[in-house]
């Protein structure tokens, strides 16, 4: 520090003492004791879980090694999921926006269902095959992981706009949660951090992988594509496979698909039209979003990160028609002759249409395990 | 925080201090006990102006650009402490990180530090970046604390929430500073002749002055009139002003 600028302020603060604004002892209070960094979690505790995975889906699920999947843990989390206790007025869960029949999305643009009934400002994404979204969660990514997420709808005022203390409190005044958490999480308590880690792991077992097209890829007996959804499979993986990749249909990475222009992109509500750059502060990323998955996608509408797009045969229109030039544009919509758009006919729609139907699999909407 | 995780943490305290102890004992075989060390706190108080009369939250005081302020909360997060020795090896305390809270929590307990002599002691606030990849960790960690952001994951290093009362109403006063370019790492040379004792029962305490009025006005004076330097988030260029700020509000009061 400057000498000069350390007098200036030893005469401030002078004379802030003398405006007779001081006085009495400090309170002095001793902090709590930590832990040393070698105190990692206990070592017992419940066996380590993977559940069935799909064939052609990937055959491990990442978990962070603080909080590895267990049965147990999926329990605690799928009982949390649907207990509206987890919100402040006691009348919202996490599934009143999470519907399983709507692949865990909520079939509004965007919400008044929380605590506010303020509309929130971007659409409830649809929970299904997250345990490999490792890129980043909320549209513009910002939550590293899903303990880490589980905290923004837990405590946003618009969401479910609940004390974590208090939650810890009313929780911990519920019986039969004690046996659940102790089972799950040996020794930890009923906590904010358990309760997010339980909230992660049934979240890491919402997987899908079982519709019409997965017995087809996977080549079971009996099952077919009709020619109108091999066609669409096939303009899919050509015109639409740069994001929605593989066999998840999401590369979980983040593109500007043309939805605005530039002007769009505005500093209100603290950036939040800058999608992915909000997270980065990176020009480049302004107006990009996380892909979703096409699967489920015939019941995850409305569509895009703000809802604006109610039906499927609107987001072919988009993507025809309406895509927008902008310095982020993704190539991947871009016409080999710098047109932006993707170029289809109305048989082709027609047929992306049948082949997106044949993503929708009513053995994960309908599964007991994920249900309340 | 629950009443079962604050007794759990009570009793690992205990056994950190005292275990070493223990083991000093089962292995002196005769000679006297091995010398180990001396639990060390750090104590912190806080001050304002030439006197270095007592700070208090909630109070009114004249920053360095002569605005009127009145902080009502600031915490911080404190990690990786360190004692250097003269030829410049140290001890790092294996703590996890501590959140120092005004008029809640003033002192940071270190547990055993080696015997030997010592010249300075160092510290960080701030959050390494692994320890900064995700919110849902315990003790002062725990989200309970309100330490965190929600919507883009991470940690405030600092806290800092009051008012500048240079307009009608008063305005707030909202800074919420993380990400790894804010951390900042305090260097305080110890007083000549700084030995921590083997096998000492009595804490050392190291007793360390901060001037939150620093804050607005160290390194950089910061124009309170002005409203971006009222709100500074992550590490915008204005947070890390105020981080070159808070860098500077520590002095060493004393050794005991």
């Amino acid at each position: 520090m400057p000498a000069a600028t350390r007098a200036k302020m030893a005469r401030r603060g002078g004379r802030a003492a003398f405006a007779g604004l001081l006085g009495g002892l400090m309170l002095v209070t001793a902090c709590h004791p930590d832990a040393d960094l070698t105190d990692t979690p206990a070592p017992r505790g419940p066996a380590a879980y993977t559940p069935a995975l799909p064939a052609n889906l990937p055959q491990t699920i990442p978990s962070p090694t603080r909080n590895p999947l267990t049965r147990e843990g999926v329990l605690l989390g799928r009982k949390l999921f649907y207990d509206v206790r987890l919100s402040g007025s006691n009348r919202i869960s996490c599934a009143t926006c999470h519907q399983p029949d709507r692949a865990f999305s909520d079939g509004t643009a965007l919400t008044t269902a929380g605590a506010s009934g303020r509309a929130l400002l971007r659409h409830t994404p649809a929970l299904q095959n997250l345990a490999w979204a490792t890129t980043g969660l909320f549209w513009d990514g910002g939550a590293t992981d899903l303990e880490s997420l589980a905290f923004g709808p837990l405590t946003h005022p618009d969401e479910m706009a609940q004390n974590l203390a208090a939650l810890e409190t009313e929780l911990g005044a519920v019986p039969e949660y004690a046996p659940l958490f102790e089972a799950a999480f040996p020794g930890q308590g009923i906590s904010s951090v358990t309760v997010a880690r339980g909230l992660a792991q049934f979240q890491r077992t919402l997987l899908t992988g079982n519709s019409a097209y997965d017995r087809w890829a996977r080549h079971e007996p009996g099952t077919t594509l009709s020619a109108d959804e091999t066609a669409g499979l096939t303009f899919v993986r050509a015109k639409c496979g740069a994001c929605h990749a593989g066999e998840t249909f999401t590369d979980y990475g983040f593109h500007n698909n043309g939805l605005d222009s530039a002007d769009a992109y505005t500093d209100d509500h603290e950036q939040l039209k800058w999608g992915r750059a909000r997270i980065t502060n990176l020009p480049e990323d302004k107006g990009k979003y996380r892909t979703p998955t096409l699967r489920n996608v015939a019941l995850t509408a409305p569509y895009m990160h703000d809802g604006r797009l109610p039906t499927l045969e609107a987001v072919l229109d988009h993507y025809h028609d309406h895509v927008r030039a902008s310095p982020t544009l993704d190539p991947a919509v871009v016409m080999i002759d710098g047109t932006p758009g993707i170029w289809m006919t109305l048989a082709e729609k027609r047929q992306i249409l049948a082949f997106l139907h044949a993503l929708t699999d009513t053995t994960f909407t309908r599964n007991p395990a994920l249900r309340e | 925080m629950t009443q079962n995780s604050f007794s759990s943490r009570f009793w690992r305290l205990i056994a950190v201090v005292l275990l070493p102890l223990v083991g000093c004992e089962k292995t002196g075989c005769g000679d006297g006990p091995v010398p180990m060390g001396q639990p060390v706190q750090l104590q912190f108080s806080y001050v304002v102006g030439d006197d270095a009369l007592p700070f208090h939250l909630d109070s009114t005081y004249l920053s360095a650009s002569d605005d009127l302020v009145r902080i009502r909360h600031l915490k911080y997060y404190l990690t990786r402490v360190r004692f250097q020795r003269r030829d410049s090896s140290y001890w790092i305390s294996p703590r996890l990180p501590a959140l120092v809270q005004l008029g809640r929590c003033d002192s940071v307990i270190l547990g055993l530090v080696p015997a030997g002599d010592y010249v300075s002691v160092a510290f960080d606030i701030g959050l390494d970046s692994a320890t900064n990849f995700s919110t849902d960790q315990g003790y002062d960690l725990a989200p309970v604390h309100e330490m965190f952001w929600a919507w883009n994951t991470g940690y405030k290093f600092l806290l800092l929430e009051g008012e500048w009362l240079g307009s009608t109403p008063s305005s707030g006063i909202e800074y919420h500073i993380g990400r790894a370019p804010t951390l900042r790492t305090v260097r305080l040379p110890l007083p000549a002749g700084t030995t921590v004792a083997a096998n000492a029962s009595m804490p050392l305490t190291v007793r360390i002055a901060g001037r939150p009025m620093t804050i607005f006005g160290g390194p950089h004076v910061l124009q309170l009139r002005f409203p971006r330097n009222r709100n500074a988030q992550f590490d915008t260029s204005d947070a890390l002003l105020v981080a070159d700020n808070y860098a500077a509000m520590f002095t060493l009061m004393g050794v005991e």
